[in-house]
């Protein structure tokens, strides 16, 4: 601006600045400001949401750990259970509750609910890991059902390479119920091989591969 | 470009951009945007596009390094393991942020009240404890408000993972079936008298033994050192105590010892003034002093009946039970006197001291030598610590700080970092003979402070680095090693021909050592490897199950004859269930974490 040489042209030429663009610069400001607004309103609005899915599941999980639950205590499980999956569903905080609704239908001797929360989970949840870990679940509770070949299935495909061990482990104990000894004893190597290499700990597998004798010796 | 700017500038949607960054600018400063296209240089790690700065890493170096658990020359080691600690939080974080995860500041409030660690001798929360508790660990309450509200998170995806998890009773039964099984087999076990021959190594065979296996006869890195040990015992033994100083001390000794002291007392009152009282007294004083027993005396004189039947005695006493005034007598009192009159409460006495709770100073002698040593020897171990603080910084060598303290410069054998005995193998001193000081500029060391009474000084004499010794220095141990090893395998080639022979109904005449339903935990008789392949044979029907056992400890033939289910056991089918829970919680936790890093995108700067 080193045209602008008095004072009074560059006062002249600011006016004139501030006539061509004063409006513009004003609905920026308006428009930023209320972005702003809002954008803190969505934010308080998302906090307090979550605070409340905080707030339950931890009534959930203080529930949870302890060590048997009455009927009371059970209820008071499920409605929590549901206000968390209705109220904030595709939250971390609605797949864990659903997984250990799950597990309190276990206990419950529920198998059948047991199984219908964990098939939800594998088909909706929108987190891979929580959709791997319902499917190891469910496999372990078709086993008990005598349903091998519908675990097999469920074992079946992609999963998270860090479950590799407990997939094989269960894998075998499907190919036993099938009466496939063979492919049982592979499975059970697979899962301390896979075991170790994780670094992981898997309790009673050697226990039911040594049951089955060394292949060999079968003579 | 900036004149591509002006041009646009003239549109409505550049002016409302300018008017948004004018008013960023005026809300939150500068710093703003400028932190938008700066900063980089100072991050160690991304994540997931998320930055890691060297600070935060220093931060946790610093602090574990305070803490003392970590010796400072691993500070390297620290670093890595702290920056991947780091990475595996943030992306425990980031999962759990994008997961919707979150803990308000009310939440973290009500949690910071309840956390003991700031409460203070009745329980309450106190903001003080709370604010010098952080200052101590090196937090700020803002710094420490967020890393607790990540924690709390973290818990809340660990406690979901972990709780979700559950037993199915047919699960917990088949382990438990498996765990208390039990079996039973005989073995019989080939030793070296079996084979038809012994087994002998060549030269040749020797010789590639040892280059295959180099590693192992690796000698490690050695130091032999010499040090000088400042000993306040030592210093004492040599110490010269006279005759004089030992029968002050044990005078001490004598004046606070328990004594067992005898007393006539006389009261005074109602019936007997006290003046009377007082002259029955001095009757007895003079009559002690024309040789009468205090013991008949006292049995004559003393108002207090129970005692004086025993002739005075009171037995054995110390101070606070018998008051001042009487106690001050009797402890001024040397065997055989008798005090002045003394007043108590209960009346006037005379106090006699019949004996004194202390061995004779020939039974204390040693004992009282070490105590005047010790004490005599306190400055001197001062003076000499502070000139070996001195000398031994500025000398060269420690030749001349051992002569000029007077103290003896010894020397060491070869040592190891982790193999030194004695003084040199306390806690600390080889630390300090492997730093780079000492080893590697050859300084002195710092005194070492073993403990209250030792300070030590050390200096590499001779080092050497790690390296392997020629066959001639290990041959002995080469020949051993390769020996067992050849006489295992030669065991195991038996042993598999004897088990095709068994296996055919040949029937040895070995004496089998026979187990009755062994369980999997077995029992000491049976050797480890035996056990395990009895239960890891396949079930026997007619014929028992032959399999071989090898191990260090030698080759056994094995033979299963049954399996059966063992005993129910409720308390052992609940530890089964709850420990493989267990393990598969934790299996799912750190599956969690390798699935996360498996898909993150972490990059290391």
């Amino acid at each position: 601006m080193a045209e602008l040489r008095t004072e009074e042209e560059q006062l002249e030429a600011l006016k004139r600045w501030w006539k061509e663009n004063g409006m513009a610069l004003v609905a920026g400001v308006v428009l930023a400001a209320a972005g702003l607004i809002g954008w803190n309103a969505w934010q308080s609005y998302q906090a307090n949401q979550a605070e409340a899915a905080s707030i339950r599941y931890q009534q959930l999980i203080g529930l949870a750990s302890q060590e048997r639950l009455d009927e009371a205590g059970l209820a008071e499980a499920q409605r929590l259970v549901d206000e968390i999956t209705d109220a904030h569903d595709g939250t971390l905080y609605a797949d864990l509750s659903r997984l250990i609704e799950a597990r309190l239908a276990v206990e419950a001797g529920d198998r059948v609910a047991a199984r219908a929360v964990l098939g939800d989970l594998v088909q909706a949840s929108e987190d891979a890991y929580v959709r791997d870990l319902a499917r190891l679940r469910l496999a372990r509770l078709q086993l008990a059902d005598d349903e091998p070949a519908a675990a097999v299935a469920t074992l079946e495909g992609e999963l998270a390479e860090a479950l590799g061990a407990q997939r094989a482990e269960l894998i075998g104990d499907a190919r036993l119920a099938l009466g496939e000894v063979a492919a049982a004893r592979r499975a059970y190597r697979d899962a301390l091989s896979l075991a170790e290499r994780h670094g992981q700990a898997l309790y009673g597998v050697q226990l039911k591969l040594d049951d089955l004798g060394q292949e060999g010796a079968d003579q | 470009m900036l004149q591509s700017i002006r041009d646009r500038s003239k549109s409505w949607g550049a002016k409302i951009i300018i008017g948004a960054i004018v008013l960023t600018m005026a809300l939150f400063g500068a710093d703003a945007l400028i932190g938008l296209f700066t900063g980089g240089a100072n991050d160690v790690a991304k994540v997931n596009g998320e930055p890691i700065t060297r600070q935060e890493v220093e931060l946790q170096v610093q602090r574990a390094l305070r803490s003392g658990q970590v010796p400072p020359e691993q500070e390297r080691a620290l670093r890595g393991q702290v920056l991947d600690e780091l990475i595996t939080l943030r992306l425990l974080d980031q999962y759990a942020g994008d997961g919707g995860l979150h803990l308000s500041e009310e939440q973290l409030d009500r949690i910071l009240l309840t956390l003991p660690q700031f409460h203070d001798q009745e329980g309450r929360f106190d903001r003080e404890i709370f604010r010098n508790r952080l200052a101590s660990a090196g937090y700020t309450p803002l710094g420490f408000r967020e890393q607790l509200r990540s924690d709390l998170r973290r818990e809340q995806l660990q406690n979901g993972l972990i709780l979700s998890d559950f037993t199915l009773e047919s699960e917990r039964e088949r382990l438990a079936s498996l765990q208390r099984q039990v079996r039973s087999f005989r073995y019989h076990r080939l030793t070296a008298d079996d084979l038809e021959a012994p087994v002998t190594v060549s030269e040749a065979e020797i010789a590639a033994y040892y280059e295959a296996n180099a590693e192992r006869y690796q000698r490690p890195e050695q130091v032999r050192l010499a040090y000088v040990l400042l000993d306040r015992q030592r210093l004492a033994d040599e110490r010269e105590v006279s005759e004089e100083q030992l029968e002050a001390a044990y005078a001490e000794r004598a004046r606070d010892a328990e004594r067992r002291v005898s007393h006539i007392m006389v009261t005074f009152g109602d019936e007997r003034g006290r003046d009377e009282a007082e002259a029955r007294l001095e009757e007895v004083r003079e009559r002690l002093a024309e040789g009468d027993d205090f013991a008949t005396l006292a049995a004559r004189y003393s108002d207090d009946t129970s005692s004086a039947e025993q002739g005075g005695d009171l037995g054995f006493i110390s101070r606070g039970f018998f008051g001042e005034a009487f106690e001050d007598a009797a402890f001024a009192l040397a065997p055989g006197q008798v005090s002045e009159i003394v007043e108590t409460d209960n009346g006037l006495h005379l106090v006699a001291v019949t004996e004194l709770d202390l061995p004779p100073l020939e039974a204390l002698r040693d004992e009282l030598r070490e105590e005047v040593a010790l004490a005599a020897v306190s400055d001197d171990f001062n003076r000499l610590n502070q000139r070996l603080i001195d000398e031994s910084f500025a000398a060269d060598d420690l030749v001349s700080v051992a002569d000029d303290l007077g103290l003896a410069r010894q020397e060491s054998d070869w040592l190891t970092r982790e193999h030194a005995q004695g003084v040199l193998g306390e806690p600390g001193v080889m630390r300090e003979a492997f730093s780079d000081e000492v080893l590697t500029e050859g300084f002195n060391s710092e005194v070492i402070e073993l403990d209250e009474d030792r300070r030590l000084v050390v200096r590499v004499a001779e080092h050497r680095p790690a390296a392997t010794p020629p066959l001639e220095e290990v041959r002995d141990r080469v020949v051993a090693e390769l020996t067992a090893e050849r006489q295992q395998e030669a065991l195991v080639a038996l042993a598999e021909t004897r088990l095709d022979a068994l296996r055919h109904g040949d029937t040895p005449d070995w004496a089998w050592t026979r187990v009755e339903q062994a369980s999997r935990t077995g029992d000491e008789a049976v050797p480890a490897a035996v056990l395990a392949e009895a239960f890891r044979l396949p079930r026997p029907d007619e014929a028992p199950r032959y399999g071989i056992a090898s191990s260090e400890q030698g080759v056994a033939v094995v033979a299963l004859e049954a399996v059966s289910e063992g005993e129910a056991d409720a308390e052992l089918e609940a530890l089964v269930g709850r420990m493989a829970e267990r393990l598969r919680a934790q299996s799912a936790l750190t599956g969690l974490l390798e699935h996360l890093r498996d898909e993150a995108e972490v990059e290391r700067l």
